[in-house]
């Protein structure tokens, strides 16, 4: 069997687009809590206590104050949270889903979109807004936990720090009912 | 439901440090579902075991392990660390895995030294395999598995989709991917000197490509601009400008020659006989491409 084959040419510029959808969020929500019968979507506005108590448990900033979420249900009963976010990397914008059990733990991240940028779109104000007070402090922060083999790329540290961000919200809002 | 149909299903997570994006045709969805999970399965524990951020991982065990002690680790992490000597021996202790200090000092892995270093670092020569997956280090050694890793992790992901019955698949990690089936898979590598610009360079139909850049990794040391590149001859950080691809029958080999031919060009070519492998080299600073073994000669290209 051959276990190489391939055709190289002279590189040249790839003008189209990347993007890539991967799973829509009811795909994300059924995977995660096979054993729901619904999901009940909630959009959650965040208290100032709120938002100072999941940006000091995430070490992370909050960028908005409204949250969507879905409370998966399985007869009546609370059988996890499903967050959908999204993050913005130096090339790429992705929309991710976790997935978070009553006791908290993570029970699955997929992503749900990939699109990778050209030039132009990185000048966008959002993407130039992820850096807003930050500093060298952050960035060492950062290193600490990403728990990587090689180096990171931006996007997907940002996608850690999402999911950080979202387990304290969850805390925030869930843990004391 | 179309559940008995044959489609393609993709699926993207994030592990390694970078996203992990699983594709497989030729199964009905249900099994397409449990043959990705069972590839990410063996992403997550390559990245459980084999990670140089994680205390936990058998790396950290190695780490804090005494002198001489023998430790037990994951029959994966045996054979990335054998294969590592492998490419250590053939390439002149120029690919070297015993670099975690230095690459702590430079801030690309976290601290895990209390103290300042006061015996000399270990060397390859200092990791001894014994038999039973057993893992005996000599000197106090960090090892670093980066170089070689992640093409492991996609091999095997490959392995369990090829298990799980797929008719083709691919599995890429950040840049580092595989594929089986024979269905051609543009082969595209980003600008060296402006990565948000995407190259064409080819296709690929069957094998792994590994791809070696600085651009995401470059950090300030002291004066000097370096990437997460350590040359093991003299445990010096390189800063890594061009774009390095290998093109090779198995993603780990391709993932640990663009090492190789980074740190040296001449060294590395040979090694790609061995392997049977192939590079592409990108030069931001010349403006050329490269292909080896075929062309002594860089073709200018307009990037």
């Amino acid at each position: 069997m051959k276990l190489l084959r391939y055709s190289l040419c002279v590189p040249a510029l790839v003008a189209t687009a990347h993007a890539t959808q991967f799973m829509s969020a009811e795909q994300a929500q059924r995977g995660f809590f096979p054993a729901a019968d619904s999901f009940l979507e909630k959009k959650l506005d965040l208290s100032t206590d709120q938002l100072a108590q999941i940006e000091a448990r995430s070490r992370t900033r909050m960028r908005l104050k409204r949250f969507r979420l879905w409370e998966a249900l399985a007869h009546g009963q609370r059988v996890g949270v499903v967050i959908v976010d999204e993050v913005y990397g130096k090339h790429e914008f992705i929309t991710y889903a976790v997935g978070i059990d009553p006791a908290g733990k993570i029970v699955g991240i997929e992503i749900l979109d990939y699109r990778e940028s050209y030039g132009g779109e990185v000048r966008n104000a959002q993407w130039r807004a992820q850096f807003v007070g930050k500093n060298a402090q952050d960035r060492l922060e950062l290193d600490k936990d990403i728990r990587n083999i090689s180096g990171a790329t931006l996007s997907c540290q940002h996608v850690t720090e999402g999911v950080r961000r979202n387990l304290a919200l969850f805390h925030a809002v869930f843990a004391k009912n | 439901m179309q559940s008995s149909q044959k489609i393609e299903v993709r699926r993207m997570r994030p592990y390694l440090g970078t996203f992990v994006d699983v594709r497989v045709s030729g199964l009905n969805e249900r099994n397409a579902v449990a043959a990705i999970e069972r590839a990410f399965d063996c992403v997550a524990t390559v990245e459980e075991k084999m990670s140089a951020h994680n205390p936990q991982s058998d790396l950290g065990r190695l780490y804090r392990a005494g002198k001489n002690e023998a430790v037990n680790v994951h029959p994966w992490t045996y054979r990335v660390i054998s294969a590592a000597k492998k490419l250590h021996r053939l390439s002149d202790g120029l690919f070297d895995i015993t670099v975690g200090d230095v690459l702590e000092e430079g801030g690309f892995l976290p601290q895990w030294r209390a103290a300042r270093r006061t015996e000399a670092a270990g060397t390859m020569a200092d990791v001894e395999l014994l038999d039973g997956n057993v893992v005996r280090l000599q000197r106090r050694v960090r090892l670093d598995l980066g170089g070689i890793a992640k093409g492991f992790a996609v091999d095997r992901a490959v392995e369990a989709l090829v298990e799980g019955d797929a008719i083709a698949g691919c599995v890429n990690a950040g840049g580092d991917l595989r594929l089986f089936g024979n269905r051609a898979e543009p082969l595209l590598l980003r600008d060296p000197v402006n990565p948000a610009r995407i190259l064409k360079a080819g296709e690929i139909h069957i094998g792994a490509a590994a791809t070696s850049a600085g651009y995401f990794h470059r950090r300030r040391k002291n004066s000097a601009i370096v990437t997460p590149l350590v040359d093991g001859r003299n445990r010096s950080m390189l800063n890594l400008c061009d774009s390095i691809t290998v093109l090779a029958s198995t993603c780990m080999w391709a993932d640990g020659l663009t090492k190789v031919l980074a740190i040296d060009l001449q060294r590395g070519a040979v090694l790609l006989d061995r392997f049977h492998a192939k590079a592409v080299l990108l030069s931001g600073s010349r403006k050329t491409c490269r292909l080896l073994p075929e062309a002594n000669e860089g073709i200018r290209i307009g990037i």
